[in-house]
């Protein structure tokens, strides 16, 4: 096969063909680099560290000659959503104020290249590393992981490769573009309000968002501290699972993280689903789905009952108050999180400020785009005295109800499958400056959030071509009890199985 | 779904959680602020109709419990890499203007 033919197999055979010498790290990983090079007008990735993941790739070849064990994503090149630290390269989060650049640097000015340097690696880049995985980059994003169409990034937007005048989705819209357009057979993203599953959705690949704790936090750039989540972008179902398996697990570093064994996720792909209760919860077939989206996703219904799943009829009352919900605790937490952005350590700062509080305010005025400022304004609001009742409180308290309703939905079924994104990938600019119309991309995957449960989005049937616009992906969402996870790749692998990934139109 | 109902917030109230959220905000910023945040606000206005009588607040997940991790010296960052991103520097700290008032 061609060196870039490699790059159309999924993780787990190209580990496989590494791990036996069919292929070498290095062709692998040039293939990657020459892949990212020829799409660079998707913006899937921030910054490029070709000299390093070739040496990186090169000493697993290396081990390989000397007869050493290789790990199970031996070089495998995975793609980095930018806020997941990388010893002493560049991670900006996709925002301004972690460059060292000039305060009145307009987007065209700034280089992604001059990104904070971190001191150390995220426990998810330890860990990949360990298992022999090479990272090519790092990929773009909104500003913070805060958006859903990639369009904050304070760089450059990324394009979905299956019509690049549209979206990929967002927060981690890199990720899925590098993974659609298969520059990487899997990915790394962080998923706070659905930044994984709708990405996934709207660029027809596999994105899991594991259950709250599943995974260490140790290294991801805070964004709202009770919701964010690190999952895997890959080309099917498997080489998701393989990627969790690596990166799941205990971290001392992280007092959030869940002491749960890590089960063979890879062995519960191609698992019987046969009498599986799968749950369709009528709120996510109401006003506001698209119905080339909802017809894709009730024939992928009926596929998991032709598979033998039980479809049962449930509700999830709650669903209507999600973005509501969300954006009160969310932005709560990030106005607090973010604070330690301040100009003192890292990054921008503000020249000739007279005081220390100038100094703030002007770096942070300069230093953050228009939707972060939104956000830490709106959970500062929500948090000041004399609000902080009406609405944090309350928003925490509708919370619980979101937990109740699927703890009672999964009282009688086992899996719960709905859509992931209520519409196909939208155009870029068209929601831009309508900051409600872009919090309601998300009412489908912010439940899960909310809740902490797992969920994972696979693709369905694209939407045919219609009206101007060619054919694009449509994602099917499951949603599982806590640390079910095997379930839900049980699920998803079965269906894959009945309805094949397609690539976007150029691609493989 | 979306409302174009906006909520009293006024532009002075924005102005207060900007100096609160330590943020320098235009003048054109603060009147797209103003807009934007009636707009959301108006938007949140309906969790004010669910009956949350009773029901706790939940503040974060706890499937398992946190348990915190041992309370063991362990190695810290070398100084020189606490300090290499510093935009300004002095003496081996970072340098700040002034926060008290001498005068």
């Amino acid at each position: 096969m061609s060196a870039g033919e490699i790059l159309n197999e999924p993780v787990w055979r190209i580990a496989e063909r590494v791990r036996a010498g069919d292929v070498s790290a290095v062709e692998v990983m040039r293939a990657s680099l020459d892949r990212i090079e020829r799409g660079r007008e998707l913006g899937a990735f921030l910054t490029v560290q070709a000299e390093r993941a070739v040496d990186a790739a090169r000493a697993i070849d290396e081990r390989r000659a000397r007869g050493e064990a290789l790990g199970a994503l031996a070089g495998v090149p995975i793609g980095l959503k930018d806020p997941i630290c990388t010893k002493d390269v560049p991670t900006t989060a996709g925002s301004k104020i972690l460059t060292r650049a000039r305060c009145d640097a307009s987007e065209a000015e700034l280089d992604p290249e001059r990104g904070w340097r971190p001191p150390y690696d995220a426990t998810v880049v330890e860990r990949l590393a360990a298992a022999g995985a090479v990272v090519p980059g790092k990929c773009n994003m909104d500003e913070f992981a805060m958006g859903s169409s990639n369009e904050n990034s304070a760089f450059f937007p990324a394009k979905n490769p299956w019509d690049p005048s549209r979206t990929p989705g967002g927060s981690s819209g890199g990720s899925a573009v590098a993974v659609a357009a298969r520059m990487v057979p899997a990915s790394l993203g962080s998923d706070t309000g659905g930044s994984i599953r709708q990405p996934a959705a709207l660029t027809g690949t596999v994105g899991v968002k594991p259950t709250y704790g599943r995974v260490s936090r140790f290294g991801l750039v805070a964004f709202a501290s009770s919701l964010d989540q690190i999952g895997p972008f890959a080309t099917d179902v498997r080489g998701a699972a393989r990627v969790l398996g690596v990166i799941a697990g205990h971290d001392p570093r992280d007092s959030t993280s869940l002491r749960a064994e890590v089960p063979d996720f890879e062995k519960a792909c191609g698992a019987s689903v046969r009498g599986l209760r799968v749950g369709v919860p009528a709120e996510y077939f109401a006003e506001g789905l698209a119905p080339e989206v909802e017809a894709s996703v009730r024939a992928a219904l009926a596929k998991l009952t032709d598979m033998g799943c039980e479809l049962r009829p449930i509700h999830l009352a709650t669903t209507k108050y999600a973005v509501a919900t969300y954006y009160i605790v969310a932005t709560a937490e990030c106005s607090s999180n973010l604070a330690r952005f301040d100009g003192v350590r890292f990054g921008l700062r503000a020249q000739g400020a007279k005081d220390l509080g100038s100094l703030y305010a002007g770096t942070r005025g300069a230093g953050f785009g228009a939707e972060v400022k939104r956000r830490i304004m709106l959970g500062t609001y929500v948090l000041s005295a004399g609000y902080y009742d009406a609405y944090y409180l309350r928003a925490q308290r509708v919370r619980t109800l979101f937990r109740r309703d699927f703890e009672a939905a999964f009282r009688e079924v086992d899996a719960i499958a709905a859509p992931a994104s209520p519409t196909v990938a939208f155009k870029l600019g068209e929601k831009i400056d309508d900051p409600l119309a872009m919090y309601l991309a998300d009412v489908y995957t912010l439940p899960a959030s909310l809740a902490g449960i797992p969920a994972l989005c696979v693709p369905c049937e694209p939407a045919p071509a219609a009206e101007g616009r060619p054919e694009l992906p449509v994602g099917l969402q499951l949603m599982g009890p806590p640390l079910a996870e095997e379930r839900l790749f049980s699920l998803a692998s079965a269906f894959e199985a009945a309805c094949p990934p397609r690539l976007p139109p150029g691609v493989g | 779904m979306a409302t174009q109902e906006t909520t009293r917030i006024s532009k002075d109230d924005v102005l207060r959680i900007a100096r609160l959220s330590h943020l320098d905000l235009t003048d054109a910023e603060a009147d797209r602020m103003t807009r934007d945040l009636g707009q959301i606000l108006a938007y949140v206005e309906q969790l004010r109709e669910i009956d949350v009588t009773d029901v706790p607040a939940m503040s974060h997940v706890d499937d398992a419990g946190i348990v915190p991790r041992a309370d063991e010296e362990a190695a810290s960052l070398p100084h020189e890499i606490a300090l290499r991103e510093a935009p300004s520097e002095d003496e081996g700290g970072f340098r700040v203007p002034a926060f008290v008032d001498e005068g």
